[in-house]
């Protein structure tokens, strides 16, 4: 089995170091032993139960990180979650996983079943650090026919760390899933998000927030694949890159032969704060469908002179002004944030960063 | 709608006439297949070549045996370098009359309207008949702004040969890839041309290149230095027939851009679709210099072809115009790269692609901004068009950013003719194979636009009968 992390799906020249993950930002090489997976022990909601095993057809759903990352993730997690959604679900499943010295390593399987027609969010804070720490998780999603799951994802990890988030989504006739996420921690923080868009009318929104510093290594590859007929996927990232911090995002919109009337969108924007951090995106359109539209556009770079301007002329000053633009980078992801506090908690990160770098000056 | 039917059964491949007529496989010397120390040596020793360059050829053969073939782009398994023929020598050394190149070969280079070409509307030709170049000349008064267009092999043994020796393969250095390292072993033909300063050619130079030896590969050298606020429109063709054993094409072409120079580079590739183009090109561009791509890709059975610029000087300008039309048999893998090396550099990369009949039509870039290259400004776009489902047409870009004063910006779309446009076209009076075409058309226009008169029809032509046969 292939090895590599964040493969992408088409491969390009070597030499730009965008077809997989680092080797030196991998997780620290240990053995992967058959985990104790302990059951997720919180309290429910109405409209979510737990299951007692994993289905079997969505434990073959991939996510975006690869095949072996999946797999020593499914046998050797730590602690299970797998919830069914049945009808809709009175309020979110909020799962928290805190990295600390008594427990550096997390390795934790989430599955998701939404039964047709239900409706549930879940959100999940990864958050604390440890000296060598690594939290892994894979999510595995199957929205049955017109259910809808929005899945919330928050990494607020310390810079001792290493976060990997592997999503796999298999969205059925007129389902619907969401992927919010905000990315903030971590020395490296690795996220593969793969959507099978299956069944007609099927959509997918996905929303990514990241904010980098110092010498952290952010590494994306987020893949829309057009299965069924009238597919639509819109896949938006929003970024600021500081310190001597790296990022890769891989952002695939993958049209199959038989989508007929589909429709895929992805966008990027990239803020570069500082003359050291190193900024490269990969935005790929694979198409083997005639009757299909597909777009995707990246603005990278400093701030956009006419913004600044307008906002200077109304009164901001350049700081203000700068400090309105980067927050409202966020705000896309933040406003689908419903918990108040914890989006209050990030807001305060962007501030604090904001703070400690050129900004300011 | 009778007459639409009847068309379609009659056409199902582009006709290719002119192109596709075979002379009679008559070479001075024909070398053994294969890519061995004893062949890349008698290729120089034929060529009568200083000692350097045989030397630079042995060391190319070695990497190119170190050298891996890619792992990225379309399949290169069914190359089999055992059985192709690097060197064919045509029956005809260099002249600078038509009325003196051989009967046949000159038949050959009329059909495909070089000689009428010349004297309508370019400034000097270069002629390549398999492994070498059969005809060069440059107009009097050109030659007279000092202006030199010359082969290479001339040059290199020439008044030139210290401005050879400086610049060849040193911007695409034989390490950089296998095929560059193999056109250092075998390259052959080619043309040099060297502006002085300050001087402006007004009408294009062009240099065809023509393969005729089945099995055979060809591997012309060009070098084009353009010196301080000078300008060239450089055109570059290329055409084959097509064969059932495959062909290879690994030219190499080197451009040098001096500060507030201007070069343009025009390339229509038509070669048969049993080839393998595996070509490099690269620009290095001065302050203030700028070199625009001009490039139209419709031939070969696989294509591996990506211009790169590298702006190292401060305000040094690319611009990048390119159509790709893959039909069927065809994976033609295209697109550009460039380098952000200095201060204040642009770059604007737009390219179209159509894919039909189960063609493969790959866009793929790479824009790189380095540190230094503050306040530089990148643009690309690709736009596909699928004229079916059993094609395909990817889009594969990277951009690296190094700069926090950079404005970089790229899109790219995808799909297939908007039945709306078609609808108002035919409520026009038009039939539906002439609405597609005239929308194809309009999709390339951006490109046939930027090409002298003459071969914006060629490609319009191409385009037409790329077209035909695919439409309903």
């Amino acid at each position: 089995m292939n090895t590599q992390i964040n493969r992408l799906p088409v491969p390009t020249w070597n030499r730009t170091g965008v077809n997989w993950l680092d080797q030196k930002a991998l997780p620290p090489d240990r053995e992967y032993l058959q985990g104790r997976h302990l059951p997720y022990d919180g309290i429910l909601p109405h409209g979510i139960t737990l299951m007692d095993h994993l289905p079997a057809e969505v434990a073959d759903i991939k996510s975006g990180m690869g095949e072996w990352l999946d797999e020593s993730i499914r046998n050797g997690a730590d602690k299970t979650c797998y919830l069914l959604g049945n009808g809709i679900a009175s309020e979110p499943v909020i799962i928290t996983q805190n990295l600390d010295l008594t427990q550096p390593v997390i390795r934790t399987h989430f599955a998701i079943k939404a039964n047709p027609g239900s409706n549930l969010t879940v959100v999940q804070i990864n958050r604390g650090d440890a000296k060598d720490g690594v939290i892994e998780n894979l999510t595995q999603i199957d929205a049955q026919t017109d259910s809808f799951v929005r899945l919330i994802s928050i990494q607020l990890l310390g810079k001792n760390s290493q976060s990997f988030d592997a999503v796999g989504a298999r969205i059925g006739k007129g389902a619907k899933i969401e992927l919010i996420r905000a990315v903030f921690g971590g020395k490296t923080a690795a996220c593969g998000s793969m959507a099978h868009l299956e069944g007609q009318g099927g959509g997918y929104q996905q929303d990514t927030a990241y904010f980098t510093d110092e010498d952290q290594i952010f590494d994306f590859n987020d893949i829309a694949s057009h299965i069924g007929r009238e597919t639509v996927s819109e896949m938006h990232t929003a970024g600021v890159l500081s310190g001597h911090s790296s990022k890769i995002l891989r952002g695939t919109i993958d049209f199959k032969a038989g989508s007929a009337h589909s429709i895929g969108h992805e966008n990027e924007t990239v803020l570069l704060l500082s003359p050291s951090a190193r900024n490269r995106t990969v935005p790929l359109i694979l198409c083997g469908e005639e009757a299909v539209e597909g777009q995707h556009a990246a603005t990278l770079g400093r701030f956009d002179e006419k913004q600044l301007y307008y906002l200077c002329s109304r009164g901001l000053s350049l700081m203000e002004a700068k400090r309105l633009l980067v927050e409202a980078r966020f705000m896309p992801v933040l406003n689908k944030i419903t918990q108040d506090d914890l989006r209050q908690e990030i807001l305060t990160i962007i501030e604090r960063r904001l703070d400690e770098h050129e900004i300011s000056s | 709608m009778k007459d639409f039917k009847e068309e379609k059964t009659r056409v199902d491949q582009a006709d290719r006439t002119i192109y596709d007529v075979k002379d009679r496989l008559d070479p001075a010397y024909l070398m053994d297949s294969g890519i061995t120390p004893e062949i890349v040596n008698q290729i120089s020793k034929e060529k009568n070549e200083p000692e350097w360059m045989r030397l630079f050829r042995l060391k190319s053969l070695k990497l190119y045996n170190e050298i891996p073939l890619p792992t990225w782009g379309p399949s290169l398994d069914e190359l089999n370098m055992d059985q192709i023929v690097t060197y064919v020598r045509p029956k005809s050394t260099m002249k600078a009359k038509w009325s003196d190149v051989p009967d046949d070969i000159k038949e050959t280079f009329e059909r495909l309207g070089i000689p009428k070409a010349e004297r309508k509307s370019l400034a000097g030709v270069g002629a390549q008949y398999d492994s070498e170049v059969v005809y060069h000349n440059v107009r009097a008064e050109v030659a007279s702004q000092g202006v030199v267009y010359t082969d290479i092999e001339s040059a290199l043994t020439g008044p030139y040969s210290d401005m050879i020796r400086k610049h060849f393969m040193k911007l695409v250095p034989p390490s950089d890839h296998k095929f560059a390292a193999l056109h250092g072993a075998v390259w052959s033909g080619g043309s040099f041309v060297y502006v002085p300063a300050g001087v402006s050619v007004e009408i294009p130079l062009q240099s065809y290149f023509r393969l005729n030896a089945p099995g055979a590969g060809q591997f012309e050298h060009t070098l084009i230095i353009v010196e301080e606020g000078a300008y060239l429109h450089f055109i570059e063709g290329c055409s084959a027939p097509r064969y059932y054993v495959a062909n290879l094409h690994a030219g190499c072409v080197e451009l040098y851009v001096g500060k507030n120079a201007r070069l343009r580079y025009s390339t229509i590739e038509n070669w048969s679709k049993n080839m393998y183009n595996l070509n490099t090109k690269r620009a290095s561009v001065e302050e203030g210099g700028t070199v625009e791509w001009i490039s139209g890709s419709f031939g070969s059975h696989i294509s591996y072809l990506y211009p790169m610029s590298i702006l190292k000087g401060k305000k040094a300008r690319m611009e990048f115009t390119g159509i790709t039309f893959a039909g069927e048999g065809q994976n033609l893998d295209t697109g550009a790269k460039v380098l952000h090396a200095a201060p204040d550099t642009t770059s604007h990369i737009s390219t179209k692609s159509i894919s039909r009949d189960g063609g493969n039509s790959t866009f793929r870039s790479v824009v790189t901004v380095t540190e230094k290259a503050e306040g530089s400004k990148s643009a690309v776009s690709c736009e596909s068009l699928m004229l079916d489902s059993i094609s395909r047409s990817d889009t594969i870009p990277v951009m690296d950013i190094s700069c926090n004063q950079a404005d970089i910006g790229h899109e790219a779309k995808i799909g297939r003719i908007s039945e709306s446009a078609i609808f108002y076209l035919m409520s026009r009076g038009l039939s539906e194979d002439d609405a597609r075409a005239l929308i194809v058309g309009g999709f390339a226009e951006p490109i046939a636009k930027e090409l002298p008169l003459e071969y914006a029809v060629e490609m319009n032509n191409l385009i037409h009968l790329e077209m035909k046969g695919s439409i309903g």
